[in-house]
């Protein structure tokens, strides 16, 4: 049974003819003469038949009833009314927040050998008369290059106010007849037509942070031909258990030794903190120069190779073994990827490899207890992706 | 799976229901794909009778005493009437 709750902010306007409009991040909805009723009924997670029982009163005969159940639909299908915990409209919120801004994109676009790597892969896999599909378009920079490669036409989809930044460096590189730039999120949009390529740039440091999977098997559904071209491809994510430098941890969780560090500075007894991370799974973003070197008793493992074209499940849940080549502690476990962007170009989140390669992170999961390893010693590491925008990773020794 | 005169057929709960002006029968609702399916008057009587325990053959006999000139065996069309719904995602 569904249970609708309202967002948690909720912006509306009453207008002058009756109507209440409810301005949502995509734009507005009309929510009808009963919009106040509808918003107050779903205050709390609520189903249909409940929601109905106190607003169906309210209504003056039949035609009323459809005008207010119809505005619940449409409230429904704009997210003011929710699904409780959906966790893709809660993913949705996270991504927009995140790249609702220019921070990210000029971040990008500053990592030459990402955006570079991006548009070579165009320039080998597009072909004329391809139409292609650039999925969180961001600044446009991919859309542009696919129409530059040769596409019949690009639709460049992008759900951050960026669009309208994108819409004006298509139209000044010339291409605005050749490029449309569709706002929204491509799970919740149809295209006139189906591409022949799809490239998304919606890789996270954790590979599928960014919904990458369920994104691409919603593209190949609805928006893609059969045997579509994906730029990426493939992407293959290892993980490295580790053992994280105790200087590092003291500026990112309690310890032991910090949280005694501040109850004598501050004269204050902070010590419970402590047990904070024996109780919480804890998982942040490393620079790859800070995790360059940090001890591992094993070699990297491949957790998984996702074939993004083939693809039948969007979830990830996979353990494999690693095996101690030398003895230590492991208190965390550094996650990289490596994605296949077209036959010739890989795009790699390796530590190893120096410089660091390109301006991602790299996901690094806290232990809640650390695990002492001998050489030879066997260690399972489990990762899981459900879909949304967070991860696990959990060993067993 | 097809539905027997000994299927018990549960109502889909995100689908609301009512009745339009007496004898224009009523409008289902659903509430995930947002669509309206209008039902007749013997619609909307099968529909109130669906309480997840009725089967099939007992709805039939219990719509007989709501029906004008019901044909002798009502449950051929009330399997008609549920596959239909069904169909809709209406019903399961």
């Amino acid at each position: 049974m569904t249970v609708l709750e309202r967002a948690p902010e909720v912006k509306v306007r009453v207008m002058a003819w009756g109507d209440v409009v409810v301005e949502t991040a995509d734009g507005e909805v009309s929510g009808g003469p009963h919009c106040l009723a509808i918003l107050d009924a779903f205050s709390q997670p609520t189903t249909l038949a409940e929601a109905l029982e106190v607003l169906g009163p309210r209504t003056g005969g039949a035609q009323d009833w459809i005008d207010l159940t119809a505005a619940v639909v449409r409230l429904h299908e704009a997210g003011v009314l929710r699904t409780e915990g959906d966790p893709e409209r809660d993913s949705d919120d996270v991504l927009r927040a995140t790249f609702d801004s220019p921070s990210p994109h000029a971040s990008m676009l500053e990592d030459r050998v990402r955006t570079s790597a991006f548009l070579a892969a165009l320039d080998e896999l597009v072909r004329p008369d391809d139409v292609v599909v650039d999925i969180g378009t961001g600044t446009g920079v991919l859309a542009v290059a696919a129409a530059r490669a040769g596409a019949r036409h690009v639709y460049a989809i992008e759900a951050t106010p960026l669009a309208h930044e994108a819409r004006e460096v298509i139209r000044a590189n010339g291409l605005d007849d050749r490029v449309t730039v569709v706002e929204g999120w491509s799970t919740r949009i149809s295209l006139p037509e189906r591409a022949t390529v799809a490239v998304s740039e919606i890789l996270g440091s954790d590979a599928l942070e960014e919904r990458v999977l369920p994104v691409l098997a919603d593209a190949r559904r609805r928006l893609l031909e059969p045997g579509a071209r994906l730029i990426p491809s493939d992407v293959r994510i290892f993980g490295l258990p580790v053992s994280v430098p105790d200087d590092h941890l003291a500026s990112l969780t309690f310890t032991h030794s910090n949280t005694a560090r501040w109850s004598s500075w501050y004269g204050l007894e902070l010590g419970p903190l402590a047990d904070y991370s024996s109780r919480r799974r804890q998982r942040y973003t490393a620079v790859i120069d800070d995790v360059r070197s940090w001890t591992s008793p094993t070699e990297p493992v491949l957790l998984t190779e996702l074939d993004l074209s083939g693809l039948e499940t969007p979830q990830v849940d996979v353990t494999v073994t690693a095996v101690a080549t030398g003895s230590g502690t492991v208190n965390g476990v550094v996650g990289y990827f490596e994605a296949q962007l077209s036959p010739g170009v890989v795009l790699s989140t390796n530590p190893a490899l120096e410089p660091a390669p390109n301006s991602w992170g790299v996901p690094v999961w806290l232990l809640q207890e650390p695990v002492e390893l001998r050489r030879g010693q066997e260690l399972a590491l489990r990762y899981v992706h459900q879909g949304g925008t967070a991860g696990s990773m959990r060993l067993s020794a | 799976m097809t539905i027997e005169p000994s299927s018990t057929l549960q109502k889909n709960e995100n689908v609301a229901f009512r009745r339009l002006a007496a004898g224009e029968g009523g409008v289902l609702l659903h509430l995930e794909s947002g669509e309206y399916h209008g039902i007749n008057e013997v619609g909307c009587l099968i529909w109130e009778l669906l309480d997840g325990e009725r089967t099939v053959d007992v709805v039939a006999v219990e719509l007989r005493d709501g029906v004008e000139d019901p044909p002798d065996d009502l449950v051929p069309d009330v399997i008609a009437f549920l596959d239909d719904l069904r169909e809709r995602d209406l019903v399961s």
